[in-house]
């Protein structure tokens, strides 16, 4: 009898720090269910956005959806042309990026590229004083701007800024003809129109500076404004004719800033453009001092909190205003990063669990170290999403699945 | 009933043996960066690292080994262990001493730096296993808008780097001078082979304001010496950088 306690006193111990050390299951180490193949209508919106039947695009890769494979690109630029920043958009025949020039002073370029045959070719050079409007139109966020670009039957539209000293600023609504190869500035839409999302397949826009102006609709096709929401509507100018603006969906969602509000809290708020119903769905007493909206993904806001060196993310319901529990999140519970949609699917960024060393400078020419956590894009029904199911499928490099 | 006081006493025993052997390395761990650092790896890495010249140079050394070695990278304080309580101490002292040693700060200069720490609202500090520190306080300027003082020293009290407001303007030729006595002063001027850098990169700056950037390269130290005042911050410095991550910063070595 003694032995065992002995045995006890010894095995109890070890087993309890044995139990410590012991891995926690790893919810990415189980092979996802497959998704089934994925079925895309086209698009019925005249908007353009980064992806298309056959995969998502950016600035230096093409993830394919029919082999789950990601591709890099190796584009041939127009000599002095470089990419900026952001990625293009797909019609599902092209891509459309904006090039830079470097060191001029009229510096941009809009360009097509023809899936098939790969060429680049310039649509539309800037001239002084003169850029192409670009806006994220998916979830990349700030660093992943893409140009606007507009169906119009076979043509596509763009807009450019332009200011002179004869005629202040304009923005223009352009006009690519296929057929005969044309690119013209077809209207005059207003002063410093901005493009802050779409409604029911059209363009919003509005002024930027003006922030009692009408926010209007455009249609590509005809180049006709249409007001969607009046400066003359006084809780609409008050609340939703200020940016930063969001417009997706049935739903326009405007921030107000801590210097805007007398008890220096942020806020923001959603209109309903479908019931007329006006929301606050996040403010400074969430627990973060400076509250911004990121974007919206059926009928779901995602809003990011920060205050100090401390952050947060989550999701609010745009119809409910309550906080969206359950979605998948990573471990610290930051809701997983969604990029783009595909028809009943999201593209979502997948932490790979290791890291990498870039060194960039700053602000005041100093060179800085980032240690950044690589990550993978996949696919995920929304569905799962949603339910917090982590039954993604990740997109292979090219010639990783031969292996 | 004494036979379970002796079993629990057993329990109680083993446990505790076991928990001190297992958590004893811990800080004897940071104690083996400190003797690794200064002991063990001066005479390393001669061969495949740095050459034998900057080997022999006490802070040539340690900037490469700390970052090689620990995988230290800290360039501009960024990845440092914050350490809010710990106090400020002698750290300016330390910090006049070796400006004081520097033939190009001024008096005036030197009444700023003391004006704006001893004004300081808020300060941290921090630091990492081997020795070097680096602070951070937020002050508040004549125009009442707020600005980071930040330095950073090594153990032996060699500069690292600094930031700070200045309302002078530096011209090319001061920031070449600050570096050519910054070199005196750390002994790195010991090194022949320091390069003139191509600086490609524009910073933004507000209108009325001006941007300089200077920034040489030693190849066989491997280290990277910038001096640069951008929208009225004065910004000098040297760091460990391999020569190709030299394009990564969009500068250049002149051809040759």
């Amino acid at each position: 009898m003694k032995r065992n306690h002995w045995l006890l006193a010894v095995a109890l111990p070890l087993l309890l720090l044995a139990g410590c050390g012991a891995k926690e299951p790893d919810p990415g180490a189980e092979a996802p269910t497959p998704t089934p193949a994925i079925q895309i209508e086209e698009p019925q919106t005249q908007v353009l956005r980064s992806t298309d039947s056959h995969g998502y695009y950016t600035r230096s890769a093409y993830y394919d959806l029919e082999t789950m494979t990601v591709k890099q690109w190796d584009l041939k630029l127009p000599d002095g042309y470089q990419m900026n920043g952001g990625g293009p958009v797909s019609d599902g025949q092209a891509l459309y990026f904006v090039l830079t020039r470097q060191g001029e002073s009229a510096n941009e370029a809009l360009v097509r590229m023809p899936l098939e045959s790969g060429a680049v070719q310039i649509l539309y050079e800037c001239g002084e004083h003169e850029q192409i409007e670009v806006a994220y139109t998916d979830g990349g966020g700030d660093y992943d701007k893409r140009p606007i670009l507009l169906r119009s039957g076979e043509r596509r539209c763009f807009l450019v800024h332009r200011w002179t000293e004869e005629d202040g600023n304009s923005t223009w609504l352009y006009v690519w003809d296929p057929v005969s190869g044309s690119c013209e500035p077809v209207k005059r839409l207003g002063s410093h129109l901005r493009f802050w999302g779409e409604y029911q397949g059209r363009a919003v826009l509005g002024d930027s500076w003006e922030t009692e102006e009408d926010l209007l609709q455009l249609d590509a096709e005809t180049g006709e404004l249409t007001v969607l929401l009046s400066g003359k509507n006084t809780e609409a100018a008050r609340l939703f004719l200020r940016p930063p603006l969001l417009i997706r969906e049935n739903f326009v969602c405007a921030g107000t800033m801590s210097a805007d509000n007398p008890d220096g809290k942020e806020r923001v708020y959603c209109l309903d453009l479908k019931t007329g119903a006006v929301r606050q769905l996040a403010s400074s007493d969430d627990g973060y001092l400076l509250v911004r909206m990121q974007d919206i993904w059926d009928g779901m806001l995602r809003v990011r909190g920060s205050e100090g060196y401390e952050s947060g993310q989550w999701y609010v319901d745009c119809a409910t205003g309550q906080k969206v529990k359950g979605m998948l999140a990573d471990e610290s519970g930051t809701p997983m990063h969604i990029r783009a949609q595909l028809g009943e699917y999201y593209l979502i960024d997948v932490e790979r669990g290791c890291t990498t060393d870039t060194v960039w400078m700053n602000e005041v020419g100093e060179p800085v170290y980032s240690r950044v956590a690589l990550q993978e894009l996949a696919l995920i029904a929304k569905e799962d999403y949603w339910a917090g199911r982590p039954d993604y499928r990740i997109f292979e490099q090219e010639g990783e699945q031969a292996e | 009933m004494k036979q379970k006081l002796f079993t629990a006493a057993a329990f109680l025993a083993v446990f505790a043996f076991l928990a001190l052997v297992l958590a004893a390395p811990l800080p004897l761990m940071e104690r083996s960066d400190e003797v690794l650092y200064t002991q063990v790896m001066p005479r390393q890495l001669a061969a495949d690292g740095q050459s034998a010249e900057a080997r022999s140079i006490d802070f040539a050394r340690q900037l490469y080994d700390r970052d090689q070695l620990l995988g230290i990278k800290n360039y501009a304080g960024a990845l440092l262990q914050m350490t809010d309580q710990e106090a400020l101490g002698d750290a300016p002292d330390r910090l006049y001493d070796f400006l004081g040693r520097m033939d190009f700060w001024s008096e005036e200069e030197q009444a700023e730096l003391e004006r704006q720490i001893a004004n300081a609202d808020h300060w941290r500090s921090a630091s990492d296993s081997v020795g070097f520190s680096a602070w951070n306080l937020n002050t508040t300027q004549d125009w009442e808008q707020w600005s980071s003082l930040q330095w950073e020293m090594s153990a032996e009290g060699q500069l690292v780097r600094m930031l700070m407001r200045n309302s002078r303007e530096y011209t090319g030729q001061d920031l070449e001078h600050l570096m050519d006595e910054y070199l005196a002063v750390t002994g790195l001027d010991v090194l022949d082979d320091w390069q003139v850098l191509d600086v490609l990169i524009q910073p933004y700056v507000t209108e009325g304001n001006t941007s300089e950037l200077r920034a040489r390269y030693s190849p066989g130290a491997k280290l990277y010496l910038y001096a640069n005042y951008v929208d009225g911050t004065l910004v000098f410095g040297v760091c460990p950088l391999e020569q190709e991550e030299l394009a990564q910063l969009d500068v250049s070595l002149p051809e040759q």
